[in-house]
Protein backbone atom coordinates (compact mmCIF):
# COMPACT_ATOMS: atom_id res chain seq x y z
CA UNK A 1 0.00 0.00 0.00
CA UNK A 2 2.64 2.29 0.79
CA UNK A 3 3.34 3.27 -2.90
CA UNK A 4 -0.06 3.95 -2.79
CA UNK A 5 -1.54 4.74 -6.69
CA UNK A 6 1.42 3.63 -8.43
CA UNK A 7 0.62 0.35 -7.67
CA UNK A 8 -0.98 -2.22 -10.11
CA UNK A 9 -3.23 -4.97 -9.07
CA UNK A 10 0.21 -7.08 -9.64
CA UNK A 11 2.02 -5.30 -6.98
CA UNK A 12 -0.87 -5.25 -4.89
CA UNK A 13 -0.74 -9.21 -4.56
CA UNK A 14 2.67 -9.38 -5.20
CA UNK A 15 3.89 -11.45 -7.76
CA UNK A 16 4.46 -10.59 -11.43
CA UNK A 17 2.94 -10.08 -14.37
CA UNK A 18 3.42 -13.60 -15.77
CA UNK A 19 2.56 -15.20 -12.60
CA UNK A 20 0.35 -18.34 -13.47
CA UNK A 21 -3.17 -18.41 -12.15
CA UNK A 22 -2.04 -21.09 -9.38
CA UNK A 23 0.90 -18.19 -8.21
CA UNK A 24 -1.44 -15.89 -7.93
CA UNK A 25 -4.65 -17.73 -6.41
CA UNK A 26 -1.49 -18.95 -3.90
CA UNK A 27 -0.51 -15.24 -3.12
CA UNK A 28 -3.97 -14.19 -2.89
CA UNK A 29 -4.41 -16.54 -0.23
CA UNK A 30 -1.21 -15.69 1.69
CA UNK A 31 -2.25 -12.14 2.00
CA UNK A 32 -5.91 -12.78 2.98
CA UNK A 33 -4.41 -14.79 6.26
CA UNK A 34 -2.00 -12.16 6.81
CA UNK A 35 -4.92 -9.76 7.12
CA UNK A 36 -7.28 -11.83 8.79
CA UNK A 37 -8.43 -9.86 11.95
CA UNK A 38 -6.60 -10.66 14.92
CA UNK A 39 -3.80 -12.10 13.34
CA UNK A 40 -0.84 -11.29 15.32
CA UNK A 41 1.56 -10.13 12.68
CA UNK A 42 -1.12 -7.01 12.80
CA UNK A 43 -0.36 -5.77 15.74
CA UNK A 44 0.48 -2.50 16.82
CA UNK A 45 1.08 -1.71 12.79
CA UNK A 46 -2.16 -1.93 11.03
CA UNK A 47 -5.55 -0.37 12.28
CA UNK A 48 -8.00 -2.09 12.15
CA UNK A 49 -10.07 0.16 9.26
CA UNK A 50 -6.32 0.11 7.20
CA UNK A 51 -6.86 -3.55 7.21
CA UNK A 52 -9.89 -3.86 5.99
CA UNK A 53 -9.10 -1.34 2.86
CA UNK A 54 -5.86 -3.47 2.39
CA UNK A 55 -8.36 -6.63 2.32
CA UNK A 56 -10.62 -4.53 -0.37
CA UNK A 57 -7.98 -3.74 -2.28
CA UNK A 58 -6.64 -7.28 -2.79
CA UNK A 59 -9.90 -8.34 -3.52
CA UNK A 60 -10.48 -6.22 -5.98
CA UNK A 61 -7.11 -7.44 -7.64
CA UNK A 62 -8.23 -10.96 -7.27
CA UNK A 63 -11.34 -10.19 -9.10
CA UNK A 64 -9.56 -9.18 -11.61
CA UNK A 65 -6.41 -11.46 -12.56
CA UNK A 66 -7.73 -14.57 -11.86
CA UNK A 67 -10.52 -14.38 -14.53
CA UNK A 68 -8.40 -14.75 -17.64
CA UNK A 69 -10.56 -12.67 -19.44
CA UNK A 70 -10.34 -9.93 -17.01
CA UNK A 71 -6.65 -10.64 -16.66
CA UNK A 72 -5.91 -10.01 -20.45
CA UNK A 73 -8.34 -6.48 -20.65
CA UNK A 74 -6.32 -5.35 -17.64
CA UNK A 75 -2.85 -6.70 -19.23
CA UNK A 76 -3.86 -4.75 -22.30
CA UNK A 77 -4.44 -1.59 -20.79
CA UNK A 78 -1.51 -1.49 -18.87
CA UNK A 79 0.62 -2.50 -21.10
CA UNK A 80 1.59 -5.71 -19.98
CA UNK A 81 2.76 -8.57 -22.37
CA UNK A 82 0.30 -11.60 -22.12
CA UNK A 83 2.90 -14.51 -22.23
CA UNK A 84 2.57 -15.30 -25.95
CA UNK A 85 4.45 -17.54 -28.45
CA UNK A 86 7.77 -16.93 -29.18
CA UNK A 87 7.54 -16.68 -32.66
CA UNK A 88 4.78 -14.17 -32.61
CA UNK A 89 7.31 -11.59 -30.66
CA UNK A 90 9.86 -11.66 -34.01
CA UNK A 91 7.31 -9.54 -35.74
CA UNK A 92 7.19 -6.94 -33.34
CA UNK A 93 11.29 -6.60 -33.30
CA UNK A 94 10.90 -5.83 -36.89
CA UNK A 95 11.57 -2.78 -38.61
CA UNK A 96 8.83 -1.13 -39.58
CA UNK A 97 8.33 -0.96 -43.24
CA UNK A 98 9.42 2.62 -44.41
CA UNK A 99 6.32 4.45 -45.55
CA UNK A 100 6.10 5.31 -49.55
CA UNK A 101 2.74 7.47 -49.29
CA UNK A 102 5.54 9.91 -49.42
CA UNK A 103 7.81 10.12 -52.31
CA UNK A 104 10.87 11.64 -50.30
CA UNK A 105 10.63 9.40 -47.21
CA UNK A 106 12.23 6.20 -49.59
CA UNK A 107 15.47 8.33 -49.09
CA UNK A 108 14.83 8.33 -45.06
CA UNK A 109 15.73 5.55 -42.79
CA UNK A 110 12.91 3.87 -41.23
CA UNK A 111 12.05 4.92 -37.58
CA UNK A 112 13.50 2.26 -35.48
CA UNK A 113 17.16 3.28 -36.64
CA UNK A 114 19.11 4.86 -34.37
CA UNK A 115 20.10 7.67 -36.65
CA UNK A 116 16.81 8.23 -37.51
CA UNK A 117 17.13 12.35 -38.92
CA UNK A 118 14.15 13.82 -36.14
CA UNK A 119 12.10 15.12 -38.92
CA UNK A 120 10.51 11.61 -39.45
CA UNK A 121 8.91 12.49 -35.99
CA UNK A 122 7.49 14.99 -35.15
CA UNK A 123 8.48 14.95 -31.50
CA UNK A 124 8.51 19.19 -31.87
CA UNK A 125 5.30 19.30 -31.68
CA UNK A 126 3.47 16.58 -29.72
CA UNK A 127 0.03 17.08 -30.74
CA UNK A 128 0.62 15.82 -34.44
CA UNK A 129 2.69 12.98 -33.47
CA UNK A 130 0.32 10.44 -33.05
CA UNK A 131 -1.00 10.77 -36.53
CA UNK A 132 2.54 9.43 -37.55
CA UNK A 133 2.69 7.10 -35.08
CA UNK A 134 -0.70 5.61 -36.25
CA UNK A 135 -0.22 5.25 -39.59
CA UNK A 136 3.56 3.77 -39.26
CA UNK A 137 1.97 1.64 -36.89
CA UNK A 138 -1.54 0.49 -38.35
CA UNK A 139 0.80 -0.21 -41.71
CA UNK A 140 3.03 -2.37 -39.54
CA UNK A 141 0.08 -4.32 -38.58
CA UNK A 142 -1.21 -4.65 -41.76
CA UNK A 143 2.34 -5.61 -43.26
CA UNK A 144 2.62 -8.27 -40.37
CA UNK A 145 -0.12 -10.23 -40.21
CA UNK A 146 -0.66 -8.82 -36.83
CA UNK A 147 -1.20 -11.51 -33.87
CA UNK A 148 -3.65 -10.21 -31.22
CA UNK A 149 -0.94 -9.68 -28.72
CA UNK A 150 0.52 -6.84 -30.73
CA UNK A 151 -2.03 -4.72 -31.94
CA UNK A 152 -3.39 -5.17 -27.57
CA UNK A 153 0.32 -4.06 -28.02
CA UNK A 154 0.08 -1.21 -29.46
CA UNK A 155 -3.07 0.00 -29.12
CA UNK A 156 -1.94 1.64 -25.16
CA UNK A 157 0.24 4.49 -26.79
CA UNK A 158 -1.15 5.03 -29.90
CA UNK A 159 -4.35 5.80 -29.74
CA UNK A 160 -5.06 8.62 -32.52
CA UNK A 161 -5.41 11.68 -30.05
CA UNK A 162 -6.15 13.85 -32.90
CA UNK A 163 -9.28 11.94 -33.84
CA UNK A 164 -11.06 11.69 -30.54
CA UNK A 165 -11.33 13.62 -27.86
CA UNK A 166 -11.58 11.21 -25.20
CA UNK A 167 -9.51 13.04 -23.00
CA UNK A 168 -6.48 11.14 -24.12
CA UNK A 169 -6.93 8.36 -21.90
CA UNK A 170 -5.56 5.70 -23.50
CA UNK A 171 -2.57 7.90 -24.26
CA UNK A 172 0.93 6.41 -22.18
CA UNK A 173 3.22 8.84 -21.36
CA UNK A 174 6.58 7.04 -21.56
CA UNK A 175 8.06 9.39 -18.70
CA UNK A 176 11.10 7.25 -17.13
CA UNK A 177 9.31 6.88 -14.41
CA UNK A 178 6.65 5.21 -16.43
CA UNK A 179 9.22 3.02 -17.87
CA UNK A 180 11.15 2.32 -14.33
CA UNK A 181 7.54 0.88 -13.10
CA UNK A 182 7.12 -1.46 -16.08
CA UNK A 183 10.76 -2.44 -15.47
CA UNK A 184 10.09 -3.56 -12.02
CA UNK A 185 6.78 -5.00 -12.51
CA UNK A 186 8.59 -7.69 -14.80
CA UNK A 187 10.91 -8.33 -12.08
CA UNK A 188 14.19 -7.05 -14.02
CA UNK A 189 16.79 -5.61 -11.72
CA UNK A 190 18.86 -2.62 -14.09
CA UNK A 191 21.74 -4.51 -14.46
CA UNK A 192 19.38 -7.39 -16.37
CA UNK A 193 18.95 -4.94 -18.84
CA UNK A 194 21.77 -3.61 -19.10
CA UNK A 195 23.43 -7.35 -19.88
CA UNK A 196 20.47 -7.92 -22.27
CA UNK A 197 21.04 -4.91 -24.35
CA UNK A 198 24.51 -3.63 -23.24
CA UNK A 199 23.32 -0.56 -22.55
CA UNK A 200 25.43 0.95 -19.31
CA UNK A 201 23.75 0.60 -16.44
CA UNK A 202 24.79 4.35 -15.69
CA UNK A 203 22.82 5.30 -19.01
CA UNK A 204 19.99 3.01 -18.00
CA UNK A 205 19.77 4.83 -14.86
CA UNK A 206 19.86 8.10 -15.91
CA UNK A 207 16.94 7.45 -18.40
CA UNK A 208 14.37 6.03 -15.53
CA UNK A 209 15.72 9.63 -13.94
CA UNK A 210 15.10 11.84 -16.31
CA UNK A 211 18.70 13.31 -15.71
CA UNK A 212 18.79 14.58 -19.21
CA UNK A 213 22.15 16.55 -18.56
CA UNK A 214 23.70 12.60 -17.43
CA UNK A 215 23.05 11.50 -20.88
CA UNK A 216 24.65 11.62 -24.73
CA UNK A 217 23.48 13.20 -27.41
CA UNK A 218 19.95 12.68 -28.68
CA UNK A 219 20.33 10.35 -31.05
CA UNK A 220 22.05 7.72 -29.02
CA UNK A 221 19.45 8.08 -26.18
CA UNK A 222 16.88 7.08 -29.05
CA UNK A 223 18.81 4.03 -29.95
CA UNK A 224 19.01 3.49 -25.95
CA UNK A 225 15.36 4.01 -25.57
CA UNK A 226 14.39 1.81 -28.61
CA UNK A 227 16.57 -0.96 -27.58
CA UNK A 228 15.09 -0.53 -23.70
CA UNK A 229 11.22 -0.46 -25.00
CA UNK A 230 11.94 -3.23 -26.96
CA UNK A 231 13.32 -5.48 -24.36
CA UNK A 232 10.44 -5.00 -22.42
CA UNK A 233 7.87 -5.46 -25.10
CA UNK A 234 6.54 -1.98 -24.51
CA UNK A 235 5.84 0.00 -28.28
CA UNK A 236 9.23 1.05 -28.80
CA UNK A 237 8.27 3.25 -31.33
CA UNK A 238 5.66 5.26 -29.41
CA UNK A 239 8.07 5.01 -26.20
CA UNK A 240 10.91 6.40 -28.14
CA UNK A 241 8.61 9.73 -29.52
CA UNK A 242 7.52 10.51 -26.13
CA UNK A 243 10.94 10.16 -24.37
CA UNK A 244 12.32 12.10 -27.16
CA UNK A 245 10.00 15.14 -27.14
CA UNK A 246 10.21 15.36 -23.43
CA UNK A 247 14.27 14.94 -23.72
CA UNK A 248 14.69 17.51 -26.45
CA UNK A 249 12.07 19.92 -24.42
CA UNK A 250 14.51 19.57 -21.10
CA UNK A 251 17.91 20.06 -22.89
CA UNK B 1 2.82 1.47 18.24
CA UNK B 2 3.08 5.21 18.70
CA UNK B 3 5.61 5.57 15.72
CA UNK B 4 8.10 8.03 17.28
CA UNK B 5 11.23 6.55 16.74
CA UNK B 6 14.07 7.52 19.25
CA UNK B 7 17.04 8.85 17.59
CA UNK B 8 20.26 9.16 19.76
CA UNK B 9 20.44 12.64 21.72
CA UNK B 10 22.42 14.49 19.09
CA UNK B 11 20.96 16.39 16.35
CA UNK B 12 23.63 15.74 13.66
CA UNK B 13 23.55 11.99 12.14
CA UNK B 14 25.84 9.98 12.16
CA UNK B 15 27.92 9.19 8.89
CA UNK B 16 29.02 5.38 8.30
CA UNK B 17 32.49 5.32 7.93
CA UNK B 18 33.04 5.32 4.20
CA UNK B 19 35.20 2.27 2.30
CA UNK B 20 39.22 3.22 2.17
CA UNK B 21 40.00 2.42 -1.39
CA UNK B 22 43.65 1.26 -2.01
CA UNK B 23 43.91 -0.22 1.44
CA UNK B 24 45.06 -3.71 1.66
CA UNK B 25 42.51 -5.95 1.02
CA UNK B 26 41.07 -8.01 3.92
CA UNK B 27 40.08 -11.10 5.21
CA UNK B 28 36.47 -10.48 6.81
CA UNK B 29 33.50 -11.44 4.74
CA UNK B 30 30.70 -10.25 6.06
CA UNK B 31 29.19 -9.02 9.71
CA UNK B 32 25.68 -10.31 10.09
CA UNK B 33 23.79 -8.49 13.33
CA UNK B 34 21.35 -9.97 15.27
CA UNK B 35 18.65 -7.41 16.65
CA UNK B 36 14.63 -7.57 17.76
CA UNK B 37 13.89 -4.71 19.91
CA UNK B 38 12.78 -6.33 22.64
CA UNK B 39 14.91 -8.07 25.30
CA UNK B 40 14.50 -12.05 25.72
CA UNK B 41 13.81 -13.06 22.47
CA UNK B 42 16.58 -14.78 21.89
CA UNK B 43 19.26 -12.57 19.91
CA UNK B 44 22.05 -13.84 22.47
CA UNK B 45 21.32 -17.40 21.34
CA UNK B 46 20.69 -16.61 17.94
CA UNK B 47 24.11 -14.70 17.75
CA UNK B 48 25.97 -17.79 19.55
CA UNK B 49 24.31 -20.39 17.81
CA UNK B 50 25.22 -18.95 14.18
CA UNK B 51 28.56 -17.95 15.55
CA UNK B 52 29.40 -21.43 16.78
CA UNK B 53 27.70 -23.15 13.40
CA UNK B 54 29.82 -20.76 11.35
CA UNK B 55 32.97 -21.53 13.32
CA UNK B 56 32.09 -25.33 13.25
CA UNK B 57 31.71 -24.83 9.26
CA UNK B 58 35.56 -23.91 9.02
CA UNK B 59 34.96 -19.93 9.11
CA UNK B 60 36.81 -18.13 11.19
CA UNK B 61 34.53 -15.99 13.24
CA UNK B 62 34.21 -13.72 15.85
CA UNK B 63 31.11 -12.71 18.13
CA UNK B 64 31.14 -9.43 19.42
CA UNK B 65 28.43 -8.81 22.18
CA UNK B 66 26.89 -5.06 21.58
CA UNK B 67 24.43 -5.39 24.38
CA UNK B 68 26.24 -2.71 25.88
CA UNK B 69 25.37 -2.57 29.55
CA UNK B 70 24.14 -5.83 29.76
CA UNK B 71 26.34 -8.21 27.79
CA UNK B 72 26.40 -11.60 28.74
CA UNK B 73 27.10 -13.35 25.48
CA UNK B 74 30.47 -14.63 26.82
CA UNK B 75 27.90 -17.00 29.39
CA UNK B 76 26.22 -18.55 26.44
CA UNK B 77 29.56 -19.72 24.96
CA UNK B 78 30.64 -21.22 28.16
CA UNK B 79 33.11 -18.60 28.63
CA UNK B 80 34.49 -17.03 31.99
CA UNK B 81 33.95 -13.00 32.26
CA UNK B 82 36.84 -11.65 29.81
CA UNK B 83 39.55 -9.82 31.41
CA UNK B 84 39.58 -7.22 28.09
CA UNK B 85 36.28 -5.93 27.04
CA UNK B 86 34.38 -3.78 24.84
CA UNK B 87 34.88 -0.78 27.53
CA UNK B 88 39.05 -1.09 27.53
CA UNK B 89 38.73 -0.23 23.79
CA UNK B 90 36.54 2.65 24.15
CA UNK B 91 37.93 4.05 27.35
CA UNK B 92 41.71 3.51 24.66
CA UNK B 93 42.67 1.42 27.48
CA UNK B 94 44.12 -0.87 24.56
CA UNK B 95 45.15 0.19 21.16
CA UNK B 96 43.52 -2.06 18.86
CA UNK B 97 40.29 -3.82 18.77
CA UNK B 98 41.96 -7.05 18.71
CA UNK B 99 43.79 -6.47 22.00
CA UNK B 100 39.90 -7.08 23.52
CA UNK B 101 39.74 -10.76 21.75
CA UNK B 102 38.91 -13.62 23.86
CA UNK B 103 39.46 -17.08 22.69
CA UNK B 104 36.95 -19.31 23.53
CA UNK B 105 37.35 -23.07 23.84
CA UNK B 106 35.96 -23.94 20.26
CA UNK B 107 37.91 -23.67 17.33
CA UNK B 108 37.57 -20.82 14.93
CA UNK B 109 35.80 -18.94 17.41
CA UNK B 110 36.69 -16.14 19.44
CA UNK B 111 34.49 -12.90 21.29
CA UNK B 112 34.59 -9.51 22.04
CA UNK B 113 32.79 -9.10 25.44
CA UNK B 114 30.30 -6.58 25.84
CA UNK B 115 30.93 -3.63 28.26
CA UNK B 116 30.57 -4.19 32.04
CA UNK B 117 31.02 -1.12 32.94
CA UNK B 118 27.51 0.16 32.09
CA UNK B 119 27.77 4.02 33.06
CA UNK B 120 30.99 5.24 30.90
CA UNK B 121 29.16 3.07 28.18
CA UNK B 122 25.52 4.40 27.78
CA UNK B 123 27.49 7.36 27.18
CA UNK B 124 29.20 6.29 23.85
CA UNK B 125 29.70 8.63 21.11
CA UNK B 126 29.81 8.90 17.50
CA UNK B 127 33.31 9.33 16.98
CA UNK B 128 34.00 6.42 19.48
CA UNK B 129 31.62 4.34 16.92
CA UNK B 130 33.37 5.34 14.59
CA UNK B 131 36.60 4.35 15.33
CA UNK B 132 35.15 0.72 16.10
CA UNK B 133 32.94 0.55 13.44
CA UNK B 134 36.63 1.15 11.27
CA UNK B 135 38.56 -0.71 13.31
CA UNK B 136 35.85 -4.15 13.08
CA UNK B 137 36.71 -4.37 9.30
CA UNK B 138 40.31 -4.61 9.92
CA UNK B 139 39.78 -7.71 12.32
CA UNK B 140 41.52 -11.07 10.93
CA UNK B 141 38.45 -13.01 10.90
CA UNK B 142 35.79 -14.27 8.19
CA UNK B 143 32.66 -13.76 9.90
CA UNK B 144 31.55 -11.09 12.54
CA UNK B 145 28.37 -11.26 14.30
CA UNK B 146 26.84 -8.66 16.14
CA UNK B 147 25.08 -9.77 19.17
CA UNK B 148 22.94 -6.41 19.59
CA UNK B 149 21.38 -5.24 22.48
CA UNK B 150 17.06 -4.23 22.98
CA UNK B 151 15.52 -1.26 22.22
CA UNK B 152 15.98 1.36 19.75
CA UNK B 153 19.04 3.46 20.37
CA UNK B 154 21.32 5.14 17.77
CA UNK B 155 23.89 3.09 18.74
CA UNK B 156 22.56 -0.58 18.50
CA UNK B 157 20.41 0.92 15.37
CA UNK B 158 23.83 2.16 14.17
CA UNK B 159 25.25 -1.74 14.74
CA UNK B 160 22.39 -3.35 12.77
CA UNK B 161 22.60 -0.99 9.86
CA UNK B 162 26.46 -0.92 9.63
CA UNK B 163 26.19 -5.31 8.51
CA UNK B 164 25.80 -6.79 6.07
CA UNK B 165 23.09 -9.43 6.89
CA UNK B 166 20.35 -7.44 9.35
CA UNK B 167 18.74 -10.32 10.91
CA UNK B 168 15.43 -9.57 13.44
CA UNK B 169 14.03 -12.04 15.96
CA UNK B 170 11.01 -11.74 17.51
CA UNK B 171 8.95 -14.12 19.37
CA UNK B 172 4.75 -15.06 18.23
CA UNK B 173 3.48 -12.72 20.95
CA UNK B 174 1.94 -9.99 20.65
CA UNK B 175 5.03 -8.14 23.10
CA UNK B 176 7.72 -9.13 21.15
CA UNK B 177 5.66 -8.20 17.84
CA UNK B 178 5.01 -4.99 18.94
CA UNK B 179 8.78 -3.97 19.48
CA UNK B 180 9.79 -5.94 16.77
CA UNK B 181 8.04 -3.54 14.91
CA UNK B 182 9.23 -0.40 16.23
CA UNK B 183 12.67 -1.87 16.12
CA UNK B 184 12.27 -1.87 12.55
CA UNK B 185 10.95 1.33 11.71
CA UNK B 186 13.06 3.26 13.69
CA UNK B 187 16.17 1.48 11.44
CA UNK B 188 14.34 2.15 8.45
CA UNK B 189 13.84 5.84 8.83
CA UNK B 190 17.21 5.75 10.06
CA UNK B 191 18.15 4.29 7.56
CA UNK B 192 17.06 6.93 4.99
CA UNK B 193 17.78 9.81 7.21
CA UNK B 194 21.55 8.99 6.93
CA UNK B 195 21.36 8.55 2.97
CA UNK B 196 23.28 11.25 1.33
CA UNK B 197 20.89 10.30 -1.78
CA UNK B 198 18.03 11.35 -0.18
CA UNK B 199 19.30 14.94 1.54
CA UNK B 200 16.70 16.56 -0.47
CA UNK B 201 13.94 15.32 1.75
CA UNK B 202 15.53 15.14 5.03
CA UNK B 203 13.12 17.00 6.20
CA UNK B 204 10.25 15.43 5.30
CA UNK B 205 11.75 11.85 6.45
CA UNK B 206 12.53 13.61 9.87
CA UNK B 207 9.01 14.87 9.92
CA UNK B 208 7.74 11.09 9.82
CA UNK B 209 9.82 9.67 13.11
CA UNK B 210 7.98 12.42 14.61
CA UNK B 211 4.74 11.40 16.14
CA UNK B 212 2.90 14.27 16.81
CA UNK B 213 3.92 15.82 13.22
CA UNK B 214 0.98 18.78 12.62
CA UNK B 215 1.27 17.34 8.73
CA UNK B 216 -0.31 13.95 10.04
CA UNK B 217 2.72 11.89 8.49
CA UNK B 218 2.05 8.62 10.13
CA UNK B 219 3.16 5.99 7.84
CA UNK B 220 5.76 5.38 5.21
CA UNK B 221 3.03 5.38 2.74
CA UNK B 222 2.06 8.85 4.16
CA UNK B 223 5.53 9.97 4.10
CA UNK B 224 5.71 8.34 0.13
CA UNK B 225 2.68 10.72 -0.64
CA UNK B 226 4.21 13.75 0.76
CA UNK B 227 7.37 13.34 -1.16
CA UNK B 228 5.66 12.44 -4.38
CA UNK B 229 3.32 15.60 -3.87
CA UNK B 230 6.22 17.98 -2.53
CA UNK B 231 9.24 16.25 -4.51
CA UNK B 232 7.97 14.48 -6.66
CA UNK B 233 11.27 13.91 -8.90
CA UNK B 234 12.59 12.52 -5.25
CA UNK B 235 9.89 9.57 -5.85
CA UNK B 236 11.58 7.26 -7.36
CA UNK B 237 14.97 7.65 -5.68
CA UNK B 238 12.84 7.34 -2.12
CA UNK B 239 11.14 4.11 -3.41
CA UNK B 240 14.83 2.45 -4.90
CA UNK B 241 16.44 3.71 -1.66
CA UNK B 242 13.47 1.87 0.52
CA UNK B 243 13.21 -1.25 -1.44
CA UNK B 244 17.17 -1.48 -1.39
CA UNK B 245 16.79 -2.31 2.94
CA UNK B 246 16.31 -5.84 2.89
CA UNK B 247 16.43 -7.03 6.54
CA UNK B 248 15.45 -10.99 7.50
CA UNK B 249 13.84 -12.35 10.28
CA UNK B 250 13.56 -15.43 11.72
CA UNK B 251 10.61 -16.38 14.38
CA UNK B 252 12.09 -17.90 17.61
CA UNK B 253 10.15 -20.41 19.70
CA UNK B 254 7.49 -21.90 17.81
CA UNK B 255 5.55 -23.91 19.22
CA UNK B 256 3.27 -24.58 16.63
CA UNK B 257 2.52 -24.33 12.74
CA UNK B 258 0.47 -21.54 13.11
CA UNK B 259 3.50 -19.62 14.89
CA UNK B 260 5.89 -20.25 11.85
CA UNK B 261 2.88 -18.62 9.63
CA UNK B 262 3.16 -15.78 11.44
CA UNK B 263 6.52 -15.20 10.22
CA UNK B 264 4.97 -15.17 6.62
CA UNK B 265 2.63 -12.69 7.66
CA UNK B 266 4.68 -10.61 9.00
CA UNK B 267 6.67 -10.85 5.72
CA UNK B 268 3.55 -9.93 4.35
CA UNK B 269 2.36 -6.74 6.02
CA UNK B 270 5.96 -5.49 6.08
CA UNK B 271 5.31 -5.30 2.29
CA UNK B 272 2.43 -3.62 2.57
CA UNK B 273 3.33 -1.05 5.10
CA UNK B 274 6.60 -0.49 4.86
CA UNK B 275 7.07 -1.54 1.37
CA UNK B 276 10.39 -3.60 1.94
CA UNK B 277 11.17 -7.23 0.97
CA UNK B 278 11.91 -9.15 4.53
CA UNK B 279 13.22 -12.51 3.89
CA UNK B 280 11.83 -15.25 6.07
CA UNK B 281 14.73 -16.97 7.25
CA UNK B 282 13.27 -19.50 9.05
CA UNK B 283 12.23 -20.16 12.87
CA UNK B 284 13.26 -21.99 15.66
CA UNK B 285 11.67 -24.40 17.54
CA UNK B 286 10.72 -23.74 21.32
CA UNK B 287 13.25 -26.18 22.83
CA UNK B 288 12.91 -26.46 26.92
CA UNK B 289 16.57 -27.91 26.47
CA UNK B 290 17.87 -23.98 26.16
CA UNK B 291 17.33 -23.13 29.66
CA UNK B 292 18.68 -26.32 31.06
CA UNK B 293 21.82 -25.52 28.29
CA UNK B 294 21.88 -21.86 30.45
CA UNK B 295 22.37 -22.99 33.33
CA UNK B 296 25.20 -24.68 32.32
CA UNK B 297 26.47 -22.40 31.27
CA UNK B 298 27.32 -24.32 27.89
CA UNK B 299 26.63 -23.69 24.29
CA UNK B 300 22.76 -25.19 23.63
CA UNK B 301 24.32 -26.51 20.19
CA UNK B 302 26.91 -28.37 21.73
CA UNK B 303 25.02 -29.61 25.03
CA UNK B 304 21.76 -31.06 23.32
CA UNK B 305 23.34 -32.03 19.84
CA UNK B 306 19.80 -34.13 19.18
CA UNK B 307 17.78 -31.50 19.96
CA UNK B 308 15.54 -30.07 16.99
CA UNK B 309 17.26 -26.66 17.47
CA UNK B 310 20.41 -27.92 15.56
CA UNK B 311 18.88 -28.82 12.52
CA UNK B 312 16.90 -25.24 12.89
CA UNK B 313 20.25 -23.55 13.29
CA UNK B 314 22.32 -25.25 10.39
CA UNK B 315 19.39 -24.85 8.23
CA UNK B 316 19.30 -21.29 8.93
CA UNK B 317 23.04 -20.93 7.86
CA UNK B 318 22.86 -22.50 5.20
CA UNK B 319 20.08 -20.75 3.69
CA UNK B 320 22.67 -17.20 4.51
CA UNK B 321 25.64 -18.56 3.15
CA UNK B 322 23.91 -19.89 -0.08
CA UNK B 323 22.22 -16.59 -0.29
CA UNK B 324 25.43 -13.95 0.92
CA UNK B 325 27.82 -16.30 2.13
CA UNK B 326 30.78 -15.93 -0.20
CA UNK B 327 29.89 -12.24 -1.71
CA UNK B 328 32.45 -10.01 -0.03
CA UNK B 329 30.83 -7.37 2.71
CA UNK B 330 30.25 -4.47 0.55
CA UNK B 331 31.71 -2.41 3.62
CA UNK B 332 34.94 -3.16 2.48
Amino acid sequence: MIFGSDQTYYDLLEVSSDASAQEIKNSYLRIKAAYRKDNLALYSLHEASESSDILERIEEAYQVLHDAEKRRDYDARHAFTAPIERDEIVSIDRVPPMDTSDESDLLNPPTTDFEAPERNVAVHAPEQTSAFATSNLSELNAGTQNSKSIAADTTVATTPSASTSDEGSQETEWTGSAIRKIRETKRYSLDDISTQTRISKTYLQAIEDEAFDKLPAPVFVRGFIIQYAKFLKIPHDAAAQYYMARFKKAV
Amino acid sequence: MDGSVQMSGNKTLFEFPTSRIGSAPRRLKQIWAVGGGKGGVGKSLLSSSLALALSRSGHKTLAIDLDLGGANLHTTLGVELPRQTLNDFFAERVNHLSSCITSTSFPNLEIISGAQDTVTIANLNDEKKLRFLDSVRDLDVDYIIFDLGAGTSGHTLDFFLFSDVNIVTMLPEPTSIENGYRFLKSAYFRRLLVNKKLAPIHDLIELATDSKNVQGVRSPADLFKLVSRQKPEMAAQLKAEIERFRPKLVMNQVRTHADIEIGSSVKTVCKKYFGIDIDYLGYLDYDSTVWQAIRRKRPVLLEFPQSKLVGNVNRLIDQLLRSHGEQKSSLL
